[in-house]
């Protein structure tokens, strides 16, 4: 039985780990990747206190941090969250595995949006990518594809020309769409090739990735492009579906908190990209974590009848004088 | 001098709520003024090593931190002014903010003036501060080396204090009017688990007492009445916080304790002027959650701003 299980493996988890450990909760965090939102960013100049970070680096300094207070991580996709019934606290289910906690803090941020084409799922990790910064340097003098949308396709195009034989970029039109400045710096890259009025059917390979089947737009031929990666640039959605019996989520499938982070269900607490708040930065993630992570604890001692945010130790405890 | 500049934003105050709304609005290019006061830092700057602030596993210096803050607002083009704001006008637009070198003009305004220690309030506490009687040990800690001290308080700040003063004083006696501690579990094991600490529960100080310097305090029994007297050579309190808005009395919304409540994420009841950090929270008080809050006060700030001028 762990006290709190926290749901997710980037700033914001990692940061709720931090504060709750140092409460004394006996702490999980199950992360079905480590690093989360900050994986997709290459230098974080704007987080306080630090001059310049790697996104992963700060998630990874966070998580060494906690560390240090005895947080147990568990790397596994969460399947399900259930609440037991009559104050039983919670069941997390991943992996086929149960694991049972007082209280929960639901913070996976961010998952990239599939292209939702065949043969995907298969290929994922094994030449289909969702992170250009995380994965171009494996694709070294190889021939990769880019599916992406707007600046986010344009900016794995552009990184991943650094590294890659050859890069193509697919496109439904004979054009790019991106900030001016991003696509000339693009275009003028030689290895980089606009193959137009595209679609792709199906990803194909026998254990990797090894082409794509496309059909011209214009035409409606078939056509085959030999590739050793895909990179799937096509933005972030929340992958709340499993917890979506449990807490209310709004339209865009974001979890509904309060000021204190709590969740429609008590004992259920929510931080960092998963939220329904406007803004997402890895400082405000952070800072809901901390306030989620210490509501949490509040939570817990409640149920236990204390009075919350008092030690649980008392070397003199005389009773106290009513009426004086 | 008059500054004659009409600031897209201003920001009082320069904690980690106050830098960072500095950091995010200088970068999307608002180029705030930060009135940082006339001691910069926040109560960060009274503070030792930092242990819970995500992204630094080795700790750091709370000073050094600030410090870093101060010089990332500054490399993306906010402006600095050390001084204390007196008076603020948020009747008109643009808002007036005046400070001791005279009169600051701005579009928006984010309160980010922090808290302060609270102190006893009895008499001889203001004849012996700076005489034994201190808040900060931090800054004053060094001047007990071998010497008995009390801590007054209950809480992290309570433990953490007396955690430090161990490192100078002969014995550190924690004084605590009520029956358990309110600090963390990991922060009252800590100070317990150090054999220069011992503690006095269900205790008030009534008195310091002494000649030129405190020498000792009247401690008494809060169940029992009983009073004793206990030679001591300095006194630490660290019984919470006020958050600082005195400035801010009849020109924007306060709750009977002083804080200042948002109406929405940051914003408050008057259009254009928003609030982060402890000046609005007495629950959580963490430097990373004021500094979260300052950077939606910033993002905020874009956003009326956009809104006001198309």
């Amino acid at each position: 039985m762990f006290d709190l299980i926290i749901v997710g493996g980037g700033v914001s988890a990692f940061t709720a780990s931090l504060y709750s450990a140092r409460r004394g909760l006996k702490v999980l965090v199950i992360a079905k990747d480590i690093g989360g939102q900050a994986n997709y960013t290459d230098i974080i100049e704007n987080y306080p206190g630090i001059h310049e970070i790697g996104g992963f680096e700060l998630v990874s300094s966070i998580r060494e941090q906690a560390e240090k207070w005895n947080i147990q991580v568990l790397e596994a996709e969460v399947s399900r969250v259930k609440s037991v019934e009559g104050n039983g606290g919670f069941v997390v289910t991943a992996y086929g595995k149960q694991y049972k906690c007082k209280a929960v803090i639901l913070a996976f941020g961010k998952t990239p949006r599939d292209l939702m084409v065949s043969g995907e799922q298969e290929f994922k990790g094994k030449g289909v990518s969702y992170c250009a910064t995380c994965d171009a340097p494996l694709f070294k003098n190889k021939v990769v594809t880019v599916a992406g949308y707007g600046d986010l396709g344009l900016d794995a195009a552009l990184l991943l020309s650094k590294y890659a034989k050859k890069v193509y970029t697919l496109s439904k039109t004979d054009k790019l769409i991106g900030h001016p400045g991003l696509l000339k710096a693009v275009m003028s890259k030689k290895n980089v090739e606009l193959v137009p009025f595209i679609q792709i059917n199906q990803i194909r390979g026998t254990t990797v990735l090894e082409e794509l089947e496309l059909t011209d737009l214009r035409s409606q031929n078939r056509k085959i492009l030999k590739t050793d990666g895909l990179f799937v640039e096509l933005g972030y959605v929340v992958n709340s579906g499993f917890v979506k019996d449990l807490v209310e989520v709004d339209e865009q499938d974001q979890i509904v908190v309060g000021p204190d982070q709590s969740t429609s269900v008590p004992g259920v607490f929510a931080s960092g990209d998963v939220t329904n708040r406007v803004y997402k930065q890895a400082v405000i993630s952070a800072g809901e974590a901390a306030t989620a992570a210490l509501a949490a604890y509040d939570w817990i001692v409640s149920q236990q009848g204390s009075r919350g945010l008092t030690s649980d130790w008392t070397q003199i405890k005389k009773p106290r004088i009513k009426g004086k | 001098m008059q500054d004659s500049q009409i600031y897209k934003v201003a920001i009082i105050g320069s904690g980690p709520a106050g830098l960072t709304a500095g950091i995010y609005s200088a970068r999307a290019g608002l180029k705030p003024l930060i009135l940082a006061g006339l001691t910069f830092g926040g109560q960060l700057m009274l503070t030792t090593e930092v242990e819970n602030f995500p992204g630094f596993p080795q700790g750091i210096m709370g000073p050094e931190l600030m410090q870093n803050m101060l010089a990332q607002a500054e490399r993306f083009g906010a402006k600095i002014v050390y001084e204390d704001v007196s008076e603020v006008d948020f009747k008109n637009k643009p808002f007036k903010l005046k400070a001791s070198s005279g009169e600051f003009q701005a579009e928006s305004v984010i309160i980010t003036t922090g808290a302060s220690t609270m102190w006893l309030g009895i008499p001889s506490e203001e004849q012996f501060r700076g005489k034994g009687v201190s808040s900060c040990a931090t800054c004053d800690g060094f001047f007990f080396k071998n010497k008995d001290i009390i801590v007054i308080g209950g809480g992290d700040s309570a433990m953490e204090e007396a955690n430090y003063l161990t490192k100078f004083a002969k014995s550190v006696t924690i004084v605590h009017r009520r029956d358990s501690f309110r600090a963390s579990k990991i922060m009252a094991d800590r100070a317990l688990a150090n054999p220069k600490i011992s503690v006095i529960f269900n205790t008030e100080v009534t008195e310091f007492t002494g000649a030129e310097k405190l020498t000792g305090v009247v401690l008494k029994n809060v169940n029992t009445g009983e009073t004793t007297n206990m030679p001591i050579d300095g006194a630490f309190v660290a019984i919470g916080h006020k958050p600082n808005t005195d400035i801010f009395k009849g020109q924007i919304d306060l709750d009977p304790k002083g804080y200042i409540i948002p109406t929405d994420t940051t914003k408050t009841n008057i259009s254009g002027v928003f609030v982060a950090g402890d000046v609005r929270d007495y629950r959580y008080r963490q430097a990373i959650t004021a500094a979260g809050m300052g950077c939606m006060a910033a993002m905020d700030v874009e956003k009326h701003l956009g809104m006001d001028h198309g």
